[in-house]
């Protein structure tokens, strides 16, 4: 798991594509069912699937389909930065301004990064993310009902959803080739482990304890926390709103990243001499709004 | 590894905002007419806030102008609805001004004079009977779940003068009040309860553990059947067991047969054991079928 001889690291691959899925998992608007986890563990068994077969052909993404890559990598990160504005208003934070500066100052700190900065920050965001995940079901386990597994909800549509958040599926691809064969299969098998087992028992988790609340209009992950004990005695609500947009934030620098042309010295001059300039107008804008504007 | 800094800025996301121009009621009062009104208690000034508007969904901007401050409803316990509290809750559930654990409170009276009279039961006392048994455990998600995916009859915790019980509401309407006894067996149904203890024939019993389950099977009408284990201390006796079984009786009769509700995840227990009516038929044809469902409770319960 540690072959770095040729790029990224098993687990720094594995780690920057699980990110994109949990980012969009953190901000998903799909209700929690059982029938929605039974949905998603078939599409996710189809697309590892897919995935391990892609492994043994192993061509180059060169020309054509390079450019493809890097179109796509951009509409991607607008799909996810889509996502974080939601949550956003969903959780009615304050400081929009702050938000937006926050994202310029992504793609100028993106345009200045080393490529492999982005893998190493979601490898340690997702350790975070696995030891929050690991307190859930030992908070909840108390007020999670067993029958609330039956609720009556489609498969079909859960099917159907996974498939709309699956964005990360063709960035595999280009993570692969920045791989050993051996990392890069490691780090497909620890993508397809967290898609096909992890995220949808994470999902029946929130099933047993959102239960009949299907058609509620909000996020499902908050609602599931709120609804565990934990939130009550400790307020974790912020630690998990911080860690979606920290997820966020790394998924979009590693979409960037990837959409940027290989030569880039200008763009990062460039970058580096704006950065500084873009913290103070955050911090401005931050404490402008606290000061100045009504809440 | 540039980037980690990064990380830390969302920390200027989490709401850092000047708090002394904003409010977090406690305990929130609703009353629908006409136009609706509203008080709220805020524990930071222990002051009471009074407004009027034309819709409950008016509330922060209403509570706003009245108190010169914003108003944040994060940090509710308890909302007390007069007039439609199902249509009220599920509005600010919607809405998001509403935590899913917040308690739910019918009033028969004007909510909003009952919080100004000081007649409201505090939460504190609702949460000390759902936790001796004495109530089911009814907070917003569990009514507008029941509302959603049940058969449209939910069970609200009430204020009657000054008792406390439970009643069922369906279509925005007060369809019956439930007795102590249907109270108590929800309760023991739902689980909720951290201390459940009852007299049969001069004794004092404890719960020590329940293992219950509710099972429903078609024939030609629903059978709703309870069965399972309770252990007391002292051990369950004869009396006890036919006072628990009363109680179990009470809940369901009053809820299933005489209202249709829904209660206790049926149309899920349904759909376990087979009932696949259950996932296609409407709220009210699951209704109708509840209606003339036959419920019984399968002794022994040792």
């Amino acid at each position: 798991m540690n072959d770095q001889s040729n790029g990224w690291s098993a687990v720094q691959g594995a780690a920057v594509i699980i990110l994109i899925r949990l980012t969009a998992f953190f901000c998903c608007d799909a209700p929690y069912s059982a029938a929605y986890a039974l949905g998603m563990l078939a599409a996710a068994a189809i697309q590892s699937a897919l995935m391990l077969l892609l492994l043994r052909i192993r061509l180059p993404i060169r020309g054509a389909g390079e450019i493809l890559m890097r179109i796509y990598a951009v509409f991607c990160a607008a799909f996810l930065t889509g996502l974080l504005l939601r949550l956003y208003r969903q959780l009615r934070l304050v400081h929009f301004a702050g938000f937006v500066i926050l994202l310029l100052l992504t793609l100028c700190d993106t345009a200045s990064l080393q490529e492999r900065a982005a893998a190493r920050a979601a490898v340690i965001l997702l350790c975070i993310a696995g030891l929050g995940f690991l307190l859930l079901p030992v908070s909840g386990i108390g007020t999670a009902r067993r029958i609330l597994l039956h609720t009556p909800d489609s498969v079909w549509a859960g099917f159907c959803r996974e498939w709309r958040y699956a964005c990360e599926l063709p960035l595999l691809l280009w993570v692969r080739q920045k791989q050993a064969p051996d990392a890069a299969k490691h780090s497909t098998f620890v993508w397809a482990f967290v898609r096909c087992i992890f995220l949808p028992a994470l999902v029946l988790f929130g099933a047993m304890q959102n239960g009949r609340l299907l058609r509620f209009a909000g996020n499902p992950f908050f609602l599931l926390l709120a609804r565990t004990p934990l939130s009550d005695a400790v307020r974790t609500d912020g630690l998990w709103m911080m860690l979606a947009f920290g997820c966020g934030i790394v998924s979009i620098t590693f979409c960037l990243q990837t959409a940027m042309p290989p030569q880039r010295k200008k763009l990062r001059k460039f970058a580096s001499a704006f950065l500084p300039y873009l913290f103070l107008l955050g911090a401005g804008a931050i404490l402008g709004a606290d000061t100045l504007l009504p809440v | 590894m540039k980037i980690i800094p990064l990380l830390f800025i969302p920390l200027l996301l989490t709401g850092c905002t000047d708090i002394r121009r904003r409010l977090s009621p406690d305990l929130l009062a609703v009353h629908t007419g006409e136009t609706v009104s509203f008080a709220a208690h805020t524990s930071q000034e222990d002051a009471l806030i009074a407004a009027e508007a034309a819709d409950p969904l008016l509330l922060t901007d209403a509570l706003g102008r009245a108190a010169g401050a914003e108003i944040s409803t994060g940090h509710l316990t308890m909302l007390a609805v007069s007039g439609d509290p199902c249509g009220v809750t599920e509005t600010y559930l919607q809405a998001q001004d509403l935590a899913p654990t917040c308690t739910v409170l019918a009033v028969d009276r004007n909510a909003c004079d009952a919080l100004r009279s000081g007649s409201l039961p505090a939460p504190d006392q609702i949460e000390a009977a759902v936790q001796t048994g004495m109530l089911p455990c009814r907070t917003a998600d569990t009514v507008i779940g029941d509302l959603w995916g049940g058969s449209g009859v939910t069970a609200l915790t009430a204020c009657r003068g000054d008792a406390l019980t439970a009643a069922l509401y369906a279509d925005g309407q007060c369809c019956g009040t439930l007795s102590e006894d249907a109270c108590r067996g929800l309760a023991l149904l739902g689980g909720r309860y951290e201390t459940f203890a009852f007299d049969a024939a001069g004794t004092a019993f404890r719960i020590r553990h329940a293992l219950l389950r509710i099972s429903v099977h078609m024939t030609d009408r629903p059978e709703i059947t309870v069965s399972g284990e309770i252990r007391t201390e002292p051990p369950l006796t004869d009396a006890a067991e036919k006072r628990l079984a009363e109680m179990l009786d009470a809940a369901l009769r009053e809820t299933v047969c005489a209202a249709g509700a829904d209660l206790l995840f049926l149309r899920e227990a349904a759909l376990r054991d087979g009932l696949s009516a259950a996932q296609s038929c409407s709220q009210a044809e699951w209704r109708r079928m509840l209606l003339e469902s036959e419920c019984r409770i399968a002794l022994p319960l040792r």
